[in-house]
């Protein structure tokens, strides 16, 4: 679907021209066209939630205001995924016109692209990119905008993209109402990730049926996984849905270099995969969420069979209280809390209460405005659960 | 209009919250707050006013800070909850 090269690669990038021309035309001026095929194809989003993408757009063409924004949200913060900065450095021009069908179809005249501000080489490839295609005039009565990002890993969160975009503190909206009704400057705003949009030029030069065809339905389409360096073959691969994570490991991963006990999929907010399960998976966000995890990003973290898990724990709620945007008491004050308990347990004898620790993790999942707060609970449940025996030393 | 509040049925006022309906209703007590102060503009930070709602009897619910969600006729509101008790 993405004609993927290898990564990293001195290839040329794809011609810019095959990409537009050959579409743009067709489909620019025919609005209802592009969200049937976009619904036929179930194209989700692949920030993580897999919201189906057609609903953004039909929502957002729906509203009658004469200034409407497409985002992008390239702020790729889960560590351990790279297959953002992999499309906008490798073929921008997919991600371009993605946005531009977008636009065109709801009626919106800005695309704007919030790329991290650690990715310095996307942000310089991206803007080559808009300006050759403004040179070459493909885009019309279209402007493209990059941000760059200045803000923590919330940021990636879309409402506090959108706060962050306008230049005010990347806190975290609350919803309703949503992007699509009151998003960037209070206009109606298409907001996805990269991936998503990089997939509607595949989706419209071959229609949303063959597309639909790929994956295993409602996960249709192909994915971008990145693997770590604990494999023998680390890199980007772009899978087809459905397949089985055992073979996405052995096949495209070739095993691993040393003795890993679980893996994290899907980012900080993923879940924590104990390597013995990974025969039960297969990589779509129905098997993930079924099996209790989450397939978010599709990137893997893990975790080497020495490594402490209750300093992984550490880890993941020290990472949260460092990032939380502080809007809301569950994630600002629930996670450091988490985080002095799980510390202090190491370093004193003291043992965490169970019972408070349970409290803690549903008032986070519960009470948190955002999937921050929200998702923390997830990879720490699966750790105290398939970890219980190392985990108990530290628990009573 | 009418919304429920714990599966009875009462008159919205337009414009209202759930905070501001539960507590016209059942008096100042009904929900706690914590960073709520009618002199400010309600910010939503502290989740003490949580309660869980749905769109339908034993539909799914969903827990949302009543000060900051605009009630609409058919929600149901439910304060007496077993969750919303333990917190």
């Amino acid at each position: 679907m993405l004609d993927l090269v290898p990564f990293p690669s001195l290839a040329p990038l794809f011609p810019i021209s095959q990409i537009f021309i050959s579409m743009a035309d067709h489909f620019v001026n025919d609005p209802i066209k592009v969200i049937s095929e976009l619904k036929v194809s179930k194209l989700r989003g692949r920030g993580g939630a897999g919201f189906p993408f057609w609903f953004k757009l039909d929502a957002a063409k729906k509203e009658q205001d004469s200034q409407k924004y497409i985002v992008c949200n390239a702020d790729e913060g889960d560590p351990g995924a790279y297959s953002d900065m992999y499309i906008m450095e490798h073929q921008p021009h997919k991600l371009l016109f993605g946005m531009y069908a977008s636009g065109k179809c709801v009626g919106a005249d800005t695309g704007i692209i919030y790329i991290r501000g650690e990715y310095p080489d996307s942000i310089r490839k991206m803007q080559a990119a808009i300006d050759e295609a403004i040179q070459q005039n493909h885009i019309k009565d279209f402007r493209f905008k990059i941000i760059k990002g200045q803000g923590s890993y919330v940021c990636g969160e879309e409402t506090a993209l959108l706060n962050s975009i306008e230049g005010l503190r990347p806190e975290v909206r609350v919803r309703p109402p949503f992007p699509a009704q009151y998003g960037l400057y209070g206009k109606p705003t298409v907001l996805s990730n990269v991936e998503t949009f990089a997939n509607i030029h595949w989706i419209l030069s071959n229609g949303g049926n063959a597309y639909a065809a790929v994956g295993r339905s409602p996960s249709t389409g192909t994915k971008l996984v990145s693997l770590d360096s604990f494999f023998v073959r680390p890199g980007i691969y772009e899978i087809e849905m459905g397949t089985p994570m055992s073979q996405v490991f052995n096949d495209y991963g070739k095993g691993f270099k040393t003795g890993l006990k679980a893996f994290q999929i899907g980012g900080p907010l993923g879940g924590i995969v104990p390597i013995e399960k990974i025969k039960d998976l297969t990589l779509d966000f129905e098997s993930f969420s079924k099996n209790g995890f989450l397939l978010g990003h599709a990137s893997v973290v893990s975790i080497p069979t020495d490594f402490p898990m209750i300093k992984y724990l550490e880890h993941l709620l020290k990472f949260t209280a460092d990032e939380s945007c502080g809007k809301c008491y569950p994630c600002r004050i629930g996670s450091q809390r988490g985080y002095e308990l799980v510390f202090k347990s190491q370093t004193e004898d003291y043992k965490i209460d169970r019972k408070l620790f349970d409290d803690l993790l549903e008032t986070l999942e519960l009470g948190s405005l955002c999937a921050l707060g929200g998702g923390l609970p997830l990879p720490l449940k699966n750790a105290l659960q398939y970890f219980e025996e190392e985990l108990k030393t530290y628990f009573r | 209009m009418k919304a429920f509040i714990n599966n009875l049925p009462f008159d919205v006022l337009t414009g209202e919250t759930i905070l501001e309906f539960v507590r016209r209703i059942e008096g100042a007590e009904a929900i706690p707050t914590m960073c709520q102060d009618d002199r400010l503009e309600n910010f939503g930070s502290c989740r003490v006013c949580s309660v869980e709602i749905a769109r339908e009897k034993d539909g799914p619910v969903k827990i949302v800070a009543s000060c900051l969600i605009p009630h609409c006729s058919r929600v149901l509101t439910y304060t007496t909850t077993p969750l919303k008790s333990k917190n």
